[in-house]
């Protein structure tokens, strides 16, 4: 071979350059506004879409285990322990950064072990943590933390992997105990759910937007980021299933017969769709003027028509007898749109109330709201603009209320100011509901049972605060109270037969601040959803 | 003086140069190299984008082959061929009349490569996505970024932008981008950790951050989507440094989803009482013309909402004149230089508003695989017509003969 052929050989196998550290401004090209449209001085959040966390996760403590109060602030943001033994414990951590191998050696370190293969931690025995398919850890021995060593110890650890976070539940103790309860913790962590107005569970792979929302590359499309809703304690989530038009889906606890879920805009019409649900249960369809007086129930921020039908239910080819469906739809230009609950007829009923307050607290996205003090906040799904993401009912229309100077919101269009009221952010709407801010003493527990009481229900314990949904209001963890009464005031003397209170209240700064709302129960429940992001944009007043 | 420099010698090694360069076994070589290179392209497109493919194999120096072998990518490769059928096809081929068609169907594959090479420097691609009635005078790129550093001089933007190609040094080091070539502007920043996929976190939400924390948030690194290109959002630290005042540090995030949410928020830094912004965003380009859509049409296939049909009626704007054109499925509309594609649509789910989604490239050789599909017809025509009329006068020489 020639040493020109070799020469070029050489150069076909030349590795290319090496990156440089030095770059160059291009030249500088003049643009008018309007071909580049600026926003200037956006905050941080508003610039990077960061939401503030505002992960709830809600569990049923199972029989031996008692709740105790959540510590995020040392990673437990679910925290139990075995009744009367205090040297077990068991808590969730959400989102541990690291990766999977470094917290695995971590486990393992702790009971002065060598860690596992890649190949070992996949063949662990499975478990669903979270909604996402983990692995379950069992070690025991000699277990040191925080510099203490404790024999005969084991830890049960349940652990899944979302990108690079993992989130995991610690059962730790003595041997005997930690056995004992091994079954009761699969079923504590199969029980945890994240929830919560502006949570969605974490999603096992990358679902990113691109540069545009096609069908090829389209934005963040599932479900669970679409729409959001706060899930009844007794209703519990499944994935959602868009194939089936099912956008989010939910079935009763225990209840595998029942199934409730939300579809949005189907075609067709309104009249075919009413055909079809009252064809399910073999009815003919009433006039126009008995559907329309029927109950309005909220749904997706607009005022939507409650259907109640019962008898044999007939879907998918199979008859059901003594079945009863609830639905509540929407229709918007021959768009229809549903969340519909069908099951056996008693267990339906029992759970009305929970339906409803579920169709009150859906919303499109992860919306958005705007104060006077900023434009942030803004954490929404890449098919949502930043001006349209809030649901109708609650334009970003802000102002102050007048005698309110420490707080702002965004108020919804029709709210109306209450006049030379002394409490903050006091509104009225309807036929006589009204809403405010408040600030009291730091006892949580004890003014939510006197607010329990004043629609007579019976009170509750410290452990229930933690299973209790939350929502955002001047922090993450305001719990939400949503009752429905009799109202006696004890103090106004107010009284109302079908009253509906929902109330946000969380302890800052070692005051208790809460935003309550109440007036007859129809009127409270429409507006349940523009409540949840009335709470959410309250902020103190720069 | 050697011999080597002797006119003489000179010409030798310059005969022999050619000689290697231009043989039949060489360019044989590099043919068969480069079915083994589309081949293992072609499989690499299992786990990755064709962007991808086409960046690793096709425009690269060096190519990942099979067992962790790596050999010479495209533009070494396609640099030798033409190498190859200049020397040999061209320049060793004796210039007369016989040889006319295959001096011309090698003109013809040169003008092929060629195109292949001004594509590959000069061509851009991007698309722009209108509701009805928006027009829009910019389009921005599939895949590439670029950090833009802006100023707002009254109704005017003044942007000065450096190419993410140019940060590659970035993603596990750093790049220090100077203010214009001639210093224009009186600072420089420093690029870091830049991710080609990741999302943006309050530091409060985890522990064991492993990544700068600014301003209380940082950037969580996510699994590049390979094959997805387009739907990673990159993410990149910098810092402002100028003469005097202390450096100034922020987290920069490209995400978008056109045309509903455009990223049109700098991050906004001082320097020298002046205010600038610096963002990542998809590479941008300007279009000659406003695309302005007026009407999207949808035909679906009976009793569902699959497109059978979908087209965009247009109106290009230009130097105060309206043009009113149609675009469709392989009725692009071609103008200044760029073509204009129907590539797909997308609908609003907050009110259910179409929007449609055009491909936009600009390509200076767009025209010339064309033109040299012609000329490597008309040389294979004239070669074979002069051999094929050879044999008919052999034949007929032959048969006179025989008589």
């Amino acid at each position: 071979m020639s040493s020109v052929k070799i020469s070029l050989l050489v150069l076909f196998f030349a590795a290319g350059c090496r990156p440089s550290a030095v770059a160059e401004l291009g030249p500088e090209v003049v643009l008018s506004s309007e071909q580049r449209k600026l926003t200037w001085d956006s905050s941080i959040n508003g610039r990077l879409l960061i939401q503030e966390p505002v992960a709830k996760w809600t569990s049923e403590t199972p029989a031996g285990f008692e709740s105790l109060p959540p510590a995020p602030e040392r990673f437990r943001h679910l925290l139990w322990q075995v009744k009367g033994e205090p040297d077990t414990e068991c808590y969730l951590t959400a989102g541990v950064a690291g990766g999977l191998n470094a917290n695995v050696a971590r486990w393992f370190g702790q009971f002065d072990k060598p860690t596992l293969s890649a190949s070992a931690i996949d063949a662990l025995p499975a478990i669903t943590v979270l909604g996402i398919q983990g692995h379950l850890l069992e070690l025991n021995g000699t277990y040191t933390t925080s510099g203490k060593k404790r024999n005969g110890f084991a830890m049960l650890l349940a652990f899944a992997v979302d990108g690079d976070l993992v989130t995991t539940v610690k059962f730790t103790g003595p041997e005997a105990l930690v056995e004992r309860h091994k079954a009761a913790f699969q079923s504590l962590v199969g029980s945890i759910r994240a929830t919560g107005v502006g949570f969605t569970n974490p999603k096992p792979a990358n679902n990113n937007a691109g540069p545009t929302a096609g069908p090829t590359a389209g934005p963040a499309k599932s479900s669970s980021a679409e729409f959001s809703a706060v899930s009844p304690l007794c209703f519990e989530e499944l994935p959602p299933a868009p194939e089936r038009f099912r956008h989010l889906l939910w079935r009763v606890k225990g209840e595998p017969e029942t199934e409730c879920y939300l579809t949005v805009g189907v075609g067709g019409g309104l009249r075919a769709n009413i055909d079809r649900w009252f064809g399910q249960f073999g009815q003919s369809v009433p006039d126009a003027a008995v559907l329309a007086a029927s109950q309005q129930v909220s749904l997706l921020g607009k005022v939507g028509q409650l259907l109640e039908l019962s008898g044999t239910f007939t879907a998918a080819g199979k008859a059901r007898e003594g079945y009863s469906m609830l639905l509540v739809y929407t229709v918007e230009n021959d768009q229809v749109t549903t969340l519909k609950f069908t099951g056996a007829k008693d267990v339906v009923a029992k759970h009305k109330d929970e339906f409803l307050a579920l169709s009150g607290s859906i919303t499109a996205g992860l919306a958005t709201v705007k104060t006077t003090a900023d434009t942030e906040v803004v954490k929404q799904p890449a098919s949502l603009a930043p001006a349209e993401a809030t649901p109708p009912k609650v334009a970003p229309a802000d102002h102050k209320n007048e005698g309110s100077a420490p707080f702002v919101a965004a108020v919804p269009k029709d709210w109306q100011p209450k006049a030379n009221s002394s409490k903050a952010l006091h509104y009225s709407f309807g036929q006589g509901s009204e809403i405010y801010l408040g600030q009291l003493g730091n006892d949580l527990l004890a003014n939510i049972n006197v607010w329990r009481g004043s629609l007579g229900q019976p009170p509750i314990e410290a452990a229930d605060l933690v299973t209790m949904p939350k929502v955002e209001l001047l922090g993450p963890d305001a719990v939400l109270l949503d009752i429905t009464g009799k109202l006696e005031d004890p103090f106004t003397g107010k009284k109302l037969d079908d009253a509906r209170l929902l109330l946000a209240a969380g302890v800052r700064d070692g005051t208790l601040v809460f935003v309550k709302c109440l007036g007859p129960a129809s009127e409270v429940l429409a507006q349940r959803a523009a409540f949840v992001q009335f709470c959410e944009s309250i902020r103190r007043a720069p | 003086m050697s011999d080597l420099l002797k006119p003489a010698a000179a010409s030798s090694i310059w005969r022999s140069v050619l000689a290697s360069l231009g043989s039949m076994k060489v360019a044989v070589v590099i043919l068969l190299y480069l079915g083994i290179l589309v081949f293992a392209g072609t499989i690499a497109q299992i786990d990755m984008s064709a962007y991808d493919v086409q960046k690793r194999y096709f425009e690269s120096w060096t190519a990942p082959l099979f067992f962790g072998l790596h050999g010479p990518g495209g533009l070494p490769v396609m640099a030798m061929l033409f190498l190859t059928l200049v020397c040999g096809g061209v320049l060793r081929v004796r210039w007369h009349k016989g040889n006319l068609g295959i001096l011309v169907a090698h003109m013809g594959i040169l003008l092929l490569l060629l195109a292949g090479y001004v594509k590959y420097q000069f061509s851009i691609s991007g698309m722009v996505a209108l509701f009805e009635t928006e027009s829009s005078q910019n389009f921005v790129s599939f895949h590439e970024w670029e950090l833009a550093v802006i100023q707002q001089d009254g109704l005017a933007v003044r942007e000065r932008t450096v190419s993410a190609d140019e940060l590659d040094g970035a993603h596990d080091g750093y790049v220090m981008v100077g203010g214009g070539a001639h210093g224009e502007l009186p600072f420089s920043f420093l690029v870091h950790h830049w991710l080609d996929n990741c999302e943006p976190q309050p530091a409060s939400s985890t522990v064991n951050i492993r990544m700068p924390i600014v301003d209380g948030a940082y950037l969580r690194p996510l699994d590049t989507n390979l094959r997805k290109r387009e739907v990673n959002i990159a993410g990149c630290y910098v810092e402002v440094r100028a003469a005097t005042g202390p450096v100034q540090k922020a987290i920069l995030w490209g995400f978008e989803s056109r045309p509903m949410l455009f990223n049109d928020a700098p991050w906004v830094f001082e320097v020298a009482g002046q205010r600038y912004g610096l963002m990542l965003r998809r590479k941008t380009w300007q279009l000659p013309f406003t695309l302005r859509l007026d009407q999207f049409k949808k035909q679906d296939h009976p009793g569902s909402a699959m497109a059978r049909d979908f087209s965009s009626y247009v109106t290009v704007q230009e130097a105060g004149r309206d043009l009113p054109v149609r675009i469709f499925m392989n009725n692009p509309l071609r103008r200044d230089g760029h073509v204009v594609y129907q590539t797909q649509f997308g609908q609003d789910p907050r009110n259910k508003r179409y929007y449609s989604v055009f491909e936009i490239g600009r390509n200076p050789s767009d025209a010339w695989p064309e033109w040299s599909c012609y000329v490597i017809a008309v040389g294979l025509l004239l070669h074979f017509g002069r051999k094929l009329l050879g044999y008919i006068r052999a034949q007929a020489r032959q048969r006179a003969g025989a008589l």
